[in-house]
C-alpha cells in the first residue's frame, strides 16, 4: 500500500502482522532524499514506543528511484506488549535539509496484508535473506524462525523456492564447478567459479547462514561461525563453521553479491574428506586471473593459518602413544583389500591367535580373511565394511588394540616375526582420537589416516609420509603445507621398527 | 639294477623293511604319467627309489583333467592311482594354483595326507599344491617333518620364476619389490610385497629345504628364506639311467659333433646356437650340429629369423625331431658335446645331468645352474649367455680333439642311489648336512 507524504518522502507498506502474540513484523520501503537516513519506530499509542527488536534496512531495486531520492527497504520486528490496542508506525528521516520530519501511520486503520510468511515468500530475496541472517544472529530474541509455521518460521516457503545445490554441480546458476562440502567437525565451504562472460570487474561478496536439520526433526537456522570469504572477481569461496549434532543435514543459505548482480541459493553440503574440502577452498577447476589468484592465495593462507591455530591445542593434546599389546587384546586390521593379504593372514593365523583374542577386519578382502579365521574358531572375528566401522568396533572393546596396516602385516610376514604386530597398541579408549584426527587432518580415506598413525608409531617421521597430490601452484603448496603442519602437531609415539 | 616297477599302481621295486626308516609321503604338483617336467620327474624318481629301497612311501600328485573332471569315478576330488599313489584334482584351487578356493576340497586332501600317517611329508612344489594346504597339514600333523624341494623360483619371481626382466629380457640378479614393479608396472609395490609375504609365510611352514643347486639355494637365501635348514642335494636321475654303462668318448671321432637337447622355446637359446653354429661352420666345415627335440619347421615357427643361418649351416645342421627320454643317454653318447645355450638361469637342468651320466662334456651358458653344474675348463666350456659369437668361439675350441679328450675325461658322474638315499635319510632325521653332491 502506497503512502505519499510530500515530494521528499513516500512509503510502501507490504505487510504488517504478528509473528507471535508477542512479536510483530512490518515490511515496507521508504523513498527519501538521497542525503537523508530513514528513521523508523513503532508505537502502541501516541507516545508509547514499542521495543524494536530488529530494524533491518536494505536496498529495494524493485521500487522506482526518482532522481535525487533513494529507496530503502525495511524489515521491522517489534514487541507486542499485552493489552496493546493500537500499532502506529512512525516514519521519518534524519540528516539532509528536511531531516527530522516524521509522519505517523495507524497501521490498524488500513487493510494491510497481515500474513508475514506469505509476504516473506514474495519479497525481494535480498530482503528475505537479510532478515533471515539477522534472525539467525539473534534467534533468542527474534521469533521469525519460531512461528507456528514450523521449521524455518516465516522463511520456510521462501527457502523452498530457492535454487538448490546438492553437494556439487558442474554448472549451477551462473557458476561452474560449484561445491558445498563439510567436515565432521562442522567446517564447511561453498565455492564455485563465475561462468559469466564479459562480467564487469567487481569483487564477489559472499555470506551465508546454515539450516541445520538434526536427526529426529529438530531444525534451526544458525549463523556461520568464523565466516569468511575470498574477495574474488571470477568466483566465490565462502567458509565457516556450523556446530551441529552428528548426522545432521546441513544446508547453507548463500547470498552472493557482485556489483548490481546478486544470487541466492540453498546449498546442501556433503560430508567430505579433508583433501576434498581443501580442494574446494582453492577452486581447482576455475581459471583464475592473476589478481584473483593472488587474492585467493592471500585469503587461503589466512584461512588455513587460522585453521591450524584453532586445531593446535586439539591435535597436540591427542593421546596416541603406542605400547606393546596386552595378551588377549584386539588386532585391528584395516585395509585388507588384497586377496594376498587375506592369505597372509590365514597363514599367520596360529600366531595371531596366541597374541589376540579378537580381530577386527575391514577392507575388500576382509570377508575372505575372516572366513579362514572363523573356520579355525580360535578367536573372535569381526568384519566391518570400512575402516571407520572397524575403528568404532575396536574402540568398543577393552584393553589394548593393535592397529595393523598391510605394510606392517607384510613386514612381519617377510621377517617371519609376527610378534612385531603387537609392538604398538593403543588403549581402546584412545581410538576415538584417530577418528578425530581423521576428521580434521585426514589426508584421504580413514585407511590412509590409520596407516599414517601406524607408520608414525613405528617411528616414521610425519614429514616423510606422502600427502595427497595437490594442484601444482602456490595454492596447492599452501594446502600441502597445511596438511603437513597439522600432522606435525600430533604427538604420535611408539616402538620404532 | 633295482627292479623298479613301471606302471601306475604297482608297488615299485624290491621291498626292504628296516623298521627305523621313516615313512614318506611325496607330494608333487604333477605326475610324470601326465607331464614330463623336471620337478615331477625328480619327485617320482625319488618315490620309486625310496619304495625300491623298501621304505614305506606314497606319492600324491596333482592332476588337471580336461574340463575340470575329477580323477575319481564318483567325482571325489582325489583318487587312488595304484597301491600307494594318489591323484588329486586342482579345480578347487584359485586360478594361480597357489591357494585353495574350496576349503572343503583342501580339507579333504589334508585328511587324505594326514591319514597316510607319514613321518615325513616331502613336497616337490607348492604350485598346484597350495600354501594353505601346507600350513593346514603342518598343523594337522605337528609330529611329522615337512620338507620341500625347491626346483624353481616361482616364489621369488612373478615372471614364471625365471628371473628374467619382462621388458628387456635381461637376466635379473636380485629380487626387490621396486625392481619387480618395473617388470610388472600394472602391479603395486604393496601387492608385490604381499606376494613375497605370502610366499615366505607359506614356505616357513616347512622345516627343511632341499635345493638341487647352490645357485637356487643362494637365490632363496638372498630372497629371505633362512639357510639354516637348507641342503643342496642333486636330483636323482633314476635307477634306469644309473644302470646304463658309462662309456669313454672317442675324441678323435666325436669332438666336432655337437647336439642340442630341448624345445625351441624362448629361453632355451636355440636362436643363439644356430647362428653361432653357422658362424663356426664357415670356419670349420667339419663340425656338425644335431638338434634333438625340434624339427626345422617348429624352429622356424618360433624363430623365423633363423632361416638364413639354417641355410648357411646347410647339411652340417640336422634337425632330429622328438626323442624318447629313455634313449637320451644313447643319443648323448653318440655326440662329442651337448650344448646348453639357455638365456635364462636354468636351476638344475636334467640335460646336464644326463650328459654327465653319458660322460659327454658340455658347452653351456656361463650363468646360473649351468655354470655351477659344468665347470669351465674341467668338464666343459662356458660362453657368454646370449652371445652367438662367443658360442661360436667355444664351438671351434671344443672341436679340437685334444680339448675334447681333456674335458671328457673329467666329466663327473651324477649322484648315485646310495648317496642320494643316505642324504635324504639324514635330512628326514633332522641331521645337519648342508651340501650333498651339489654338482
Amino acid at each position: 500500500m502506497y503512502f505519499e507524504f510530500g515530494r521528499s518522502l513516500q512509503a510502501g507498506l507490504d505487510c504488517a502482522g504478528d509473528l507471535t502474540p508477542e512479536q510483530g513484523a512490518i515490511f515496507g520501503w521508504m523513498r527519501h532524499r538521497v542525503d537523508e537516513t530513514p528513521e523508523l519506530r513503532v508505537e502502541g499509542s501516541p507516545g508509547e514506543p514499542l521495543t524494536i527488536l530488529l530494524r533491518d534496512l536494505h536496498p529495494r531495486l524493485d521500487v522506482e528511484q526518482i532522481e535525487g531520492t533513494a529507496v530503502t527497504g525495511f524489515s521491522l520486528i517489534h514487541e507486542i506488549p499485552r493489552h496493546l490496542r493500537g500499532r502506529i508506525l512512525i516514519l521519518g528521516t534524519s540528516g539532509g535539509p528536511a531531516g527530522g520530519q516524521e509522519v505517523a501511520l495507524d497501521l490498524l486503520a488500513y487493510d494491510l496484508p497481515a500474513d508475514v510468511q506469505a509476504m516473506s515468500m514474495n519479497r525481494d530475496w535480498g530482503a528475505s535473506y537479510q532478515l533471515l541472517r539477522a534472525s539467525a544472529l539473534d534467534a533468542g530474541r527474534i521469533r521469525t524462525l519460531y512461528t507456528e509455521e514450523g521449521p524455518a518460521g516465516i522463511f520456510a516457503g521462501w527457502l523452498d523456492r530457492l535454487p538448490r545445490l546438492a553437494g556439487t554441480a558442474d554448472l549451477f546458476l551462473e557458476f561452474r564447478d560449484v561445491r558445498a562440502a563439510i567436515l565432521p567437525d562442522g567446517e564447511l565451504v561453498v565455492s564455485g567459479g563465475l561462468n559469466l562472460a564479459d562480467a564487469p570487474p567487481r569483487r564477489m561478496e559472499a555470506m551465508g547462514c546454515a539450516v541445520v536439520r538434526a536427526p529426529g526433526g529438530a531444525s534451526a537456522v544458525v549463523p556461520l561461525v568464523a565466516e569468511s570469504y575470498a574477495p574474488l572477481e571470477g568466483g566465490f569461496v565462502l567458509g565457516g563453521i556450523v556446530a551441529a549434532p552428528p548426522d545432521s543435514t546441513i544446508e547453507v543459505v548463500v547470498q552472493l553479491r557482485r556489483g548490481d548482480r546478486a544470487w541466492w541459493f540453498l546449498a546442501e553440503v556433503s560430508p567430505a574428506p579433508l583433501p576434498d574440502f581443501l580442494s574446494a577452498l582453492s577452486l581447482p577447476r576455475t581459471e583464475l586471473s592473476a589478481p584473483d589468484a593472488a587474492a585467493l592465495q592471500a585469503w587461503l593462507r589466512d584461512a588455513l593459518s587460522e585453521r591450524s591455530r584453532a586445531l593446535q591445542g586439539y591435535l597436540s593434546g591427542m593421546s596416541l602413544s603406542g605400547s606393546p599389546a596386552e595378551p588377549g587384546g584386539t588386532a585391528l586390521l584395516f585395509g585388507v583389500n588384497d586377496e594376498y593379504a587375506a592369505r597372509v593372514l590365514a597363514l599367520l593365523a596360529p600366531d595371531l591367535e596366541t597374541r589376540f583374542s579378537r580381530i577386527v577386519l575391514s577392507g575388500a578382502a576382509a570377508g575372505r580373511a575372516a572366513a579362514a579365521l572363523l573356520r579355525r574358531g580360535a578367536m573372535e572375528v569381526v568384519v566391518e565394511g570400512d575402516a571407520e566401522g572397524a575403528l568404532a568396533v575396536a574402540a568398543r572393546g577393552s584393553g589394548t588394540v593393535a592397529p595393523i596396516d598391510t605394510a606392517a602385516l607384510v613386514d612381519a610376514a617377510i621377517e617371519g616375526n609376527p610378534g612385531r604386530l603387537t609392538a604398538n597398541a593403543l588403549r581402546a579408549e584412545s581410538l576415538p582420537w584417530i577418528a578425530g584426527l581423521h576428521a580434521v587432518a585426514g589426508t584421504g580415506t580413514m585407511e590412509a589416516t590409520m596407516g599414517r598413525v601406524v607408520a608414525m608409531m613405528a617411528g616414521v617421521d610425519a614429514s616423510a609420509l606422502p600427502m595427497p597430490a595437490q594442484r601444482p601452484d602456490p595454492l596447492g603448496g599452501l594446502l600441502s603445507e597445511h596438511l603437513r603442519g597439522l600432522w606435525e602437531m600430533v604427538p604420535v609415539t611408539g616402538s620404532p621398527r | 639294477m633295482s627292479g623298479i616297477a613301471r606302471g601306475p599302481g604297482q608297488a615299485p621295486g624290491l621291498a626292504r623293511a628296516p623298521s627305523a626308516r621313516p615313512s614318506v609321503c611325496i607330494i608333487s604338483h604333477a605326475h610324470p604319467d601326465f607331464s614330463k617336467g623336471g620337478g615331477e620327474t625328480a619327485a617320482y624318481r625319488q618315490y620309486q627309489t625310496l619304495a625300491g629301497e623298501g621304505w614305506r612311501a606314497s606319492f600324491v600328485s596333482a592332476i588337471e583333467l580336461p574340463n575340470g573332471q575329477s580323477p575319481a569315478d564318483r567325482g571325489e576330488s582325489f583318487a587312488r592311482y595304484g597301491e600307494s599313489e594318489y591323484l588329486y584334482a586342482v579345480g578347487g584351487m584359485e586360478d594361480d594354483r597357489l591357494w585353495w578356493r574350496s576349503a572343503e576340497e583342501r580339507r579333504a586332501l589334508v585328511r587324505l595326507l594326514a591319514g597316510l600317517k607319514a613321518d615325513v611329508y616331502h613336497f616337490h612344489h607348492y604350485w598346484r599344491v597350495g600354501l594353505d594346504l601346507v600350513a593346514e597339514l603342518a598343523e594337522a600333523r605337528p609330529d611329522a617333518r615337512m620338507v620341500v624341494t625347491l626346483h624353481e623360483m616361482l616364489a621369488i619371481c612373478s615372471h614364471h620364476g625365471q628371473m628374467i626382466r619382462t621388458r628387456s629380457r635381461e637376466l635379473c640378479r636380485k629380487e626387490t619389490a621396486q625392481r619387480c614393479l618395473t617388470c610388472f608396472p600394472d602391479q603395486t609395490l604393496e601387492r608385490l610385497r604381499l606376494r613375497k609375504a605370502l610366499m615366505l609365510s607359506g614356505l616357513r611352514h616347512f622345516q627343511q629345504f632341499i635345493y638341487p643347486s647352490h645357485f637356487i639355494a643362494e637365490r632363496y637365501r638372498a630372497w629371505g628364506l633362512s639357510p639354516d635348514h637348507a641342503t643342496v642335494l642333486e636330483n636323482y636321475l633314476g635307477d634306469d639311467l644309473l644302470a646304463q654303462p658309462r662309456r669313454r668318448s672317442d675324441s678323435a671321432r666325436l669332438s666336432a659333433r655337437f647336439a642340442f637337447f630341448g624345445q625351441p622355446t624362448e629361453f632355451k637359446g636355440l636362436d643363439v646356437l644356430i647362428p653361432a653354429f653357422a658362424t663356426a661352420v664357415a670356419e670349420d666345415p667339419s663340425i656338425g650340429l644335431l638338434v634333438y627335440g625340434a624339427t626345422e619347421a617348429e624352429t622356424l615357427r618360433f624363430f623365423p629369423h633363423l632361416e638364413k643361418a639354417i641355410e648357411v649351416a646347410g647339411d652340417r645342421l640336422t634337425f632330429a625331431g622328438r626323442y624318447d627320454a629313455a634313449d637320451v643317454l644313447g643319443l648323448m653318447t653318440g655326440v662329442g658335446w651337448v650344448v646348453m645355450p639357455s638365456i635364462w638361469w636354468e636351476n638344475s637342468p636334467v640335460v646336464i645331468q644326463e650328459a654327465r651320466r653319458a660322460g659327454t662334456p658340455l658347452i653351456v651358458s656361463g650363468i646360473g645352474g649351468m655354470a655351477e653344474k659344468v665347470q669351465e675348463g674341467v668338464d666343459g666350456l662356458h660362453f657368454r649367455a646370449g652371445s652367438a659369437p662367443d658360442l661360436a668361439r667355444a664351438l671351434l675350441q671344443a672341436a679340437e680333439p685334444e680339448t675334447h679328450e681333456r674335458l671328457a675325461g673329467s666329466v663327473r658322474d651324477v649322484i648315485g642311489r646310495d648317496e642320494f638315499v643316505g642324504a635324504l635319510r639324514a635330512i628326514y632325521d633332522g641331521e645337519e648336512r648342508r651340501d650333498v653332491r651339489a654338482a
